[in-house]
């Protein structure tokens, strides 16, 4: 493992580059930050660290095929809870995500394939305990406009006019369980992971854009139960050169999702998408 | 939970602070009344590096990985001046005796500030935010965070934004080219708020960078870093940490990715020690 990541990137990167076929090297990196602070719900949450949301996610596109982009996920998510009832402010969980990934661009469409090592890092909730690791197979299906990489490309030509129409995407994921390695499961009994989102492109005045959305999750255990995360999202978002940048509210109306849990929290949060 | 629970002693706040996102949000709408540019140009580097050899200074710890996000937006720009912020975070992933992996610690970074782009010389000037969470350590006096004014000088190929204009194109043979910055930081003096700081008795940092640009093929470059920085504290001791970092990087359609060695030749910065440690590391500059 202590070398696995530097090697298989880079010989991924050095060897491609001399491949006379129409393979294009681009190493071109798009994500987003995010900072997301809880702005109401803390009395009737069920939730174990209200308080804040920082999220760092880089995808970079190391080659591309025709249309077809071999690529790699890190990304860092921070809980932060900050409420009397869960023991005042402190850092409670860490969420890593780190995945070589194939996206394969249509017109209007994209499919995703990515194998997603997933590490969730529990800080102050000794209750949680033990590192859980997500190791899965996750395939995702949807219109380029419900995905943070095209959301730009999306508005940029749209002045002062209502879009009206929907986007969409599904995936669904399958964990990998057996003799504990870095490439399997650990510490939980999740065996998939299926969901989709659905996004109402609102329209574009100004410089601004404007769009809601729903996202819908559930986990199914090993058991059979389900645990389950709905949320619908506002976006107020200002077009930049290349990048988009701004607000949203967000509520997350169910949740039972044990890792992770912000039923009822409302949040405002500043994102940027590059 | 304990030490976690006495983090920053700062007061719990419901309510977030709601004010931040008012002032991004005018800062959007007058800098378009100033005729600036907001640009929400966003750059910066992930990188991935593993401890190849040395022996860590601190005995009883086997620090094995790193790595680090860093994300800088360019805000608005007027004329010569860009008002950016900068998000970051570095992970450290230590070894226990059985080799095992435990992760070790975090380590945020935020920033607000500007920068001068006058041509051949760029200035920075930023409000600096870090804070060190230990994760499977105990936290004895619990975290370490500390707030500078942080100012730095240089030519702009010393800064990782304007490397992939300063090569350009495919250029192949030696450049025989340096740049350089350097820097200053006055810290916030320790004390028990978020704003002052806690567990460091740092007032002053004074850095430099010199970078010899080494040759070019094809769509690779190579580089060569010095990094020196140098702390001083309240009660006049100092700490020096010097590294060294060769460079072998390969230009994609519009960023550069590569591979790194360095190798930390003195080091007595007690918050950081990799004293004699050696590292490879990947690269994105995005």
């Amino acid at each position: 493992m202590k070398h696995s990541i530097l090697v298989i990137l880079s010989i991924a990167a050095f060897s491609i580059s001399n491949l006379k076929a129409d393979v294009e090297l681009i190493m071109e990196t798009q994500g987003y930050l995010l900072f997301a602070p809880h702005i109401h719900g803390y009395k009737t949450t069920t939730s174990k660290n209200p308080g804040y949301r920082v999220e760092l996610t880089a995808l970079t596109d190391i080659v591309r095929w025709d249309n077809l982009y071999f690529s790699f996920l890190t990304s860092n998510k921070t809980l932060i809870k900050n409420s009397p009832e869960v023991g005042g402010f402190g850092l409670d969980q860490l969420f890593y995500t780190l995945s070589p990934d194939l996206r394969y661009e249509f017109k209007k469409w994209m499919m995703r394939l990515g194998y997603l090592h997933e590490s969730l890092h529990s800080v102050s909730n000794a209750t949680l305990g033990r590192t859980i690791w997500m190791n899965g197979i996750q395939f995702t299906i949807g219109s380029k406009g419900s995905n943070y990489l095209y959301i730009w490309e999306e508005y940029k030509n749209n002045k002062n006019k209502f879009l009206n129409h929907i986007d969409g995407r599904s995936f669904i994921e399958f964990y990998r369980h057996g003799n504990e390695t870095i490439w399997t499961s650990r510490n939980h009994d999740y065996k998939m992971k299926i969901g989709g989102r659905l996004r109402f492109q609102i329209g574009s005045f100004n410089k601004w854009a404007y769009f809601v959305g729903t996202d819908g999750t559930g986990w199914k255990r090993q058991n059979g139960d389900w645990e389950a995360k709905g949320i619908v999202r506002l976006n107020m978002f200002r077009k930049g050169l290349k990048n988009f940048a701004g607000f949203y509210y967000a509520y997350n109306f169910y949740d039972t999702f044990s890792p992770d849990n912000e039923q009822y929290l409302g949040s405002l949060g500043l994102q940027v998408i590059f | 939970m304990l030490a976690l629970n006495k983090l920053h002693h700062i007061k719990t706040r419901r309510c977030p602070k709601i004010y931040n996102f008012v002032v991004v949000l005018l800062i959007m709408f007058v800098s378009e009344e100033i005729r600036g540019e907001i640009t929400l140009h966003s750059h910066g580097w992930v990188t991935l590096e593993s401890y190849q050899h040395g022996q860590h200074p601190q005995k009883d710890l086997n620090r094995s990985q790193r790595s680090e996000f860093t994300g800088i937006v360019d805000v608005f720009r007027y004329k010569a001046f860009t008002f950016t912020f900068l998000l970051g975070n570095t992970t450290d992933i230590s070894k226990n005796p059985d080799n095992s992996y435990f992760m070790d610690r975090i380590i945020y970074t935020y920033t607000y500030g500007g920068r001068l782009d006058l041509g051949g010389i760029v200035i920075r000037g930023d409000y600096h935010h870090d804070c060190i969470h230990l994760i499977n350590r105990p936290e004895i006096s619990g975290s370490t965070w500390w707030n500078a004014y942080l100012v730095r000088i240089g030519t702009p190929g010393a800064f990782y934004l304007y490397l992939p204009e300063g090569y350009g194109e495919d250029r192949n043979g030696f450049f025989k080219s340096f740049d350089g910055r350097v820097g200053m930081a006055a810290y916030r003096k320790p004390g028990n708020t978020i704003a002052d700081g806690k567990n460091h008795n740092y007032k002053y940092e004074f850095s430099n960078l010199v970078r010899y640009h080494i040759a070019g093929a094809h769509k690779f470059i190579s580089f060569i870093d010095l990094n020196q920085r140098l702390w001083i504290t309240w009660d006049q001791k100092q700490e020096y940490k010097g590294e060294v970092t060769f460079n072998l990087m390969m230009r994609g359609r519009s960023n550069y990715a590569g591979i790194y060695y360095e190798y930390h030749f003195y080091d007595s910065y007690s918050k950081d020690l990799e004293d004699g440690l050696g590292s490879i590391g990947f690269r994105i500059l995005f």
